[in-house]
Formats: C-alpha cells, sequence, structure tokens
C-alpha cells in the first residue's frame, strides 16, 4: 500500500523547520524507549541527524548507531512522517538486534516490530521526492541480455572490476564491445 | 604564550577567554556547514555528550575557507548545526584558519602541531586538534579521521583508559 501525501498547512506549527527537528527527536527517542520495553533490547546512544537527501525518507547507520531522516520530505507532511517513517526506521533497529542479519530488511520480523511499533509495515512511502542526484546510464551485455548500469558501476568496472551475469556467468562488457566480440567470433 | 592566552567569540557574539576551558580536555575542530566531512558533525556531538561529564570539551570554529563551503551568517550556521546534527557543543563565530587574517588560536595551533607537509596549514575543513588537560596540543588530525577513531586518543586523557 502506498500512502498519499497529505500537504500540512503552513500555519502547522509543526511546519516550522526547527520545531518539526525536535519533534522528530522526541518521537524517536519515545519509541525507542517503548521498543527497549517490548522487545528488551539496549537503544541507548543512539544519534538523529536530519541530513539525509534524495528519495528515501529514513536511514539506519548501524555501525554508526544513526537514525537520518530526510527533513525535505518531513516537511511535506510532518504528521504522517512522525507516524510512519519514525516507527519504520526504529523497526529496522529493533529487527537487527533481535535478529541480526538473519532477517531481511523488511521481512517479515521487521514487519511484525514495524507494526507493534505504530508502524504501517510499509517498505516505500507515498510521500512526493526528488532524487538527490540522476545518473548517468550506460548500455552493458553480457551472453543473455543487455544491463542498464550507473555511472556508479561504470567508473567501478573502469577501475578493474567485474560484474557477473548470474544467469550465463559472463563479465558484462560495454554493449558496442560485446557485439564487436560477437561479430568476431563468426 | 599557552592556548588559555586567546580570546574567542562564541557564535551568539559573546566574547571569552580560553581559561574557560582550563582543566579539560579539548578538541578543536574547523567546521563547514557545506562540506563532504560535514556528517561529522554527528560523530563529534556523539564523542562530547559520551565525555563531557568528564572534561570533554569540542570547540567548533566555522570557516569558510576551503572551497566556500561555509557562506552563512553564525545565525545560519547555527540553525543548521542544531537542526540537522542536534549540536550542543560550543560553537564560535566565523574566523579565518589561514593566512594573515587567521584567528590567533589558529595561528598557536598550527606552530604547535605542523601536520604532515610540515608547514602548519590548515589542508580543508574538520581538521582536529587534540589538547590535553594542561593546554599541551597533543596531537592534530586529517579531515578524514574520523571522530570514532579520535575517541580511542581521548579515553586515556580523561582518565577512563
Amino acid at each position: 500500500m502506498r500512502i498519499a501525501a497529505q500537504p500540512v498547512a503552513a500555519s502547522t506549527p509543526l511546519a516550522d523547520t526547527a520545531l518539526l527537528a525536535a519533534a522528530l527527536r522526541r518521537r524517536t527517542e519515545a519509541l525507542m524507549a517503548e521498543a527497549a520495553r517490548l522487545y528488551a533490547v539496549d537503544l541507548s546512544g543512539w544519534c538523529v541527524t536530519l541530513d539525509l537527501k534524495g528519495m528515501a525518507a529514513g536511514r539506519v547507520q548501524l555501525l554508526m548507531r544513526r537514525v537520518r531522516y530526510n527533513l525535505a520530505i518531513a516537511a511535506q507532511a510532518p504528521e504522517l512522517f512522525l507516524s510512519i517513517t519514525v516507527p519504520h526506521e526504529v523497526a529496522h533497529i529493533v529487527c537487527h538486534l533481535r535478529h541480526g542479519r538473519r532477517a531481511r530488511p523488511h521481512g517479515p520480523e521487521w514487519r511484525a516490530i514495524c507494526l507493534a511499533l505504530g508502524g504501517t509495515g510499509e517498505r516505500c512511502h507515498g510521500f512526493g521526492a526528488e532524487p538527490a542526484r540522476r545518473l548517468r546510464r550506460y548500455v552493458y551485455a553480457c551472453g543473455c541480455r543487455r544491463w542498464s548500469l550507473t555511472s556508479i558501476r561504470v567508473h567501478r568496472i573502469r577501475r578493474g572490476l567485474i560484474y557477473h551475469c548470474r544467469a550465463c556467468g559472463r563479465a558484462l562488457r560495454p554493449a558496442a564491445a560485446e557485439a564487436a566480440a560477437n561479430e568476431a567470433c563468426r | 604564550m599557552d592556548i588559555y592566552d586567546f580570546d574567542v567569540r562564541t557564535i551568539d557574539g559573546r566574547v571569552m577567554s580560553m581559561t574557560e576551558f582550563r582543566d579539560h580536555v579539548l578538541l578543536i575542530v574547523n567546521v563547514a556547514s557545506r562540506c563532504g566531512f560535514t556528517p561529522q558533525y554527528a560523530g563529534l556531538e556523539a564523542l562530547y555528550r559520551r565525555h563531557k561529564d568528564r572534561g570533554l570539551r569540542v570547540l567548533g570554529f566555522p570557516c569558510d575557507q576551503f572551497g566556500h563551503q561555509e557562506p552563512g551568517d553564525e545565525a545560519e550556521i547555527r540553525s543548521f548545526c542544531s537542526t540537522t546534527y542536534d549540536v550542543t557543543f560550543p560553537m564560535f563565530a566565523k574566523i579565518e584558519v589561514n593566512g594573515g587574517n587567521a584567528h590567533p588560536l589558529y595561528q598557536f595551533l598550527r606552530s604547535a602541531r605542523k601536520g604532515m607537509l610540515g608547514t602548519g596549514v590548515i589542508k580543508w575543513n574538520f581538521t582536529k586538534f587534540l589538547v590535553g588537560r594542561d593546554g599541551t596540543v597533543l596531537q592534530r588530525y586529517a579531515p578524514t579521521d574520523m571522530p570514532e577513531r579520535i575517541g580511542k586518543d581521548v579515553l586515556p586523557l580523561i582518565g577512563t583508559a
């Protein structure tokens, strides 16, 4: 289920950035306290930053013990963000502490925790968001299909990394080079 | 001359003497809001909160000398820090850290710990200086040195090693 964004009137106190930031931190702390009680996990020492950009509403960095929120998305619909995204992210932390890496990021274990914390148990938000950057894409090919790779992966390939197709096992090469190699084999 | 001989201006305009930090362990950082290292604010704040009761003070000095990455005024910087990273450690007014107009505190720090190339020049935002309780400049860290790593050097100084 995707959740429709409901813009909040500018007069809403939460529309104020500083108030919104404080509300996000308070809500996260409150949910962490609740989660610590419900699941008997230690959630001390976590910090909340509001520096996330792009399409994601929130993100958890487990090693850094840090929850990051996207302030631009939060400002669109503060109340929805507080009730959907905050439990979503806190559930990731609890899920990791309870189940470790065995649990998939949005698998049934995470979903149960998210629902118990008052979230929707959905993977994606329905807030409007613009990507932080648009990556250029390049066409690569293996033996069986063509691939659209972002410039990030192409740069890795140019530095020496090799990506293999899981189906045919062949290395991915620029589509033009692949076509020329096929021609030479004939 | 020692580190306590200097006056600094806080981000809300109050002039204070560095003597107020006497007997504290100091981590002095030149900061910027639009830098690739800006997320280090989170680690610096975490370090400060963990050890402030045992005498650690992180001091943030905004500086616009590297890539024009701190263009805002003090009010904007303060708002950014508290909103985005919930910064509670002491922040100071914007200063220059290199050149003829460099703040005397930074002239002192640079000459005390000259860095890898031996020139003393601050290379980029989020260069850090660790100062002991007696005012000795103990260590200089590159912008790439994460606060989490610096925490290991702080522990013996605050007496929890």
